[in-house]
């Protein structure tokens, strides 16, 4: 099998986690598009988190308002939810990475290998940014009085020298935890701890049920403390999964579409917080004892469902494997990264032009 | 200009890949494979280096 054949070293890739990641990393740059040009269909019509959005929920009710309530309230979101798509990149990782360092040589090496596997893209990507920004093509700050709502006018507002610019290529993005350089790159910080978390169980404990032992202590650990447990219990599910022999294991069609389809129903819990009326707000008040907002739980749960559906069912794999996804699964990383700060040049440019200007309601959805 | 914007994404995305992602991972992947054994092997030629310096160093001294 393709899973044997990489632990043998004999595959390159798992064609069909990466038609997944193709696909999640498609849903991020969408994500952004709407943060950036759309945020109604985003972040609701009426941002809970953030009242001065709650300007929206003024306009008169039509098609603009309605569209945006349908993509934002409802299980539809799963289409555009960026932040649901990172918790499938970092089950994937945790899959992918258990899968790969079966055996472990050297942690230190194995620890530096993949630093400079995140650190080189993710620095020729902030150096590409740092140009943008230097020759004043960055557009999206003109915009953002349009637009109106706070998450634009974040970006490329203040000036960024050389120096930081240079600082936040290679150790910046994992040191703060996130850059103002460009919005994806929050996860670098996790992608690596959760990384040396995996690499440390699977060099410290052998053998398939020990390591799952240690994988169920690894977890009961994040939880206690609490830290951002959501995003480091999916690197540990998707090592669990490996561990499981998910990707050995076939489920027919009907299960397969109860996991799927209860996994992308999950994935499509709103931005803002469920409350207790709300389609998702009975399955997120039993989460809100785990020290983080409970919809991130939802998107974890989701997010293991997706992954799991993918490896277990033989139709989702096919699909995964065809040659566009596979084709964005090779530029996926390429595409994270670099999405933002072509969208806020190149697109955001021509938005920001006069004669263009987004009108006030319909194109806020 | 959606459209557009998506084939430049694209294209970029497929360059960067091809540029500096796909060498970033066969780098990592040598420095996870052969960086033990390298390490190891530069260890034990500088420690013959510093044998050999030593033992000139005592041929003079003698």
């Amino acid at each position: 099998m393709a899973d044997q054949r990489l632990l043998e070293g004999k595959a390159d890739r798992l064609h069909h986690l990466d038609g997944l990641r193709g696909v999640a990393a498609l849903v991020v740059a969408f994500s952004h598009f709407l943060t950036c040009f759309y945020p109604a269909c985003y972040f609701g019509p009426v941002d809970r988190a953030s009242p001065a959005w709650a300007h929206f929920a003024t306009l008169p009710q039509g098609s603009a308002r309605d569209l945006a309530t349908l993509v934002s309230s409802t299980p539809l979101f799963v289409a555009v939810n960026g932040s649901f798509a990172v918790y499938i990149f970092f089950v994937l990782s945790g899959y992918v990475l258990a899968a790969a360092n079966r055996r472990i040589g050297s942690l230190a090496f194995t620890a530096a290998a993949r630093y400079l596997r995140l650190t080189l893209p993710c620095g020729a990507a902030i150096l590409l940014t740092g140009l943008l920004i230097g020759t004043g093509a960055m557009a999206l700050p003109d915009i953002a009085g349009t637009v109106g709502h706070g998450w634009v006018a974040k970006w490329y507002q203040a000036p960024l020298g050389w120096p930081r610019i240079g600082y936040e290529a290679v150790a910046g993005l994992y040191v703060g935890g996130a850059t103002n350089i460009n919005p994806v790159l929050w996860t670098m910080q996790r992608e690596l701890i959760g990384s040396l978390m995996i690499f440390s169980v699977a060099w410290s404990v052998s053998g398939g049920r020990r390591r799952l032992l240690a994988y169920a202590a690894l977890a009961a650990l994040i939880l206690a403390c609490g830290l951002e447990p959501s995003r480091y219990l999916a690197f540990v599910a998707g090592a669990v999964l490996f561990e499981l022999k998910a990707g050995e294991q076939r489920i027919g069609a009907l299960a397969a579409a109860l996991m799927l389809g209860t996994g992308l129903l999950l994935g499509g819990a709103p931005f803002f917080a469920p409350e207790p009326g709300d389609l998702y707000g009975p399955l997120a008040a039993p989460l809100a004892h785990f020290g983080e907002d409970a919809r991130l739980f939802l998107w974890l749960a989701g997010s293991i469902l997706v992954v799991g559906t993918a490896l277990v069912s033989a139709p989702v794999r096919s699909f995964f494997s065809l040659a566009p996804c596979r084709y964005l699964g090779r530029i996926s990383f390429s595409l994270y990264l670099l999405h933002f700060p072509l969208m806020a040049s190149l697109l955001a440019r021509p938005m920001s032009a006069p004669a263009s200007t987004i009108p006030s309601s319909s194109a806020r959805c | 200009m959606l459209t557009a914007y998506l084939a430049v994404l694209l294209l970029v995305s497929d360059l960067f890949e091809r540029l500096v992602d796909r060498p970033a991972l066969r780098l990592s992947r040598k420095v996870r494979r052969e960086g033990p054994s390298l390490a190891r092997d530069l260890v034990v030629s500088w420690r013959a280096a510093g044998r050999t310096e030593l033992s000139t160093a005592a041929a003079r001294k003698a």
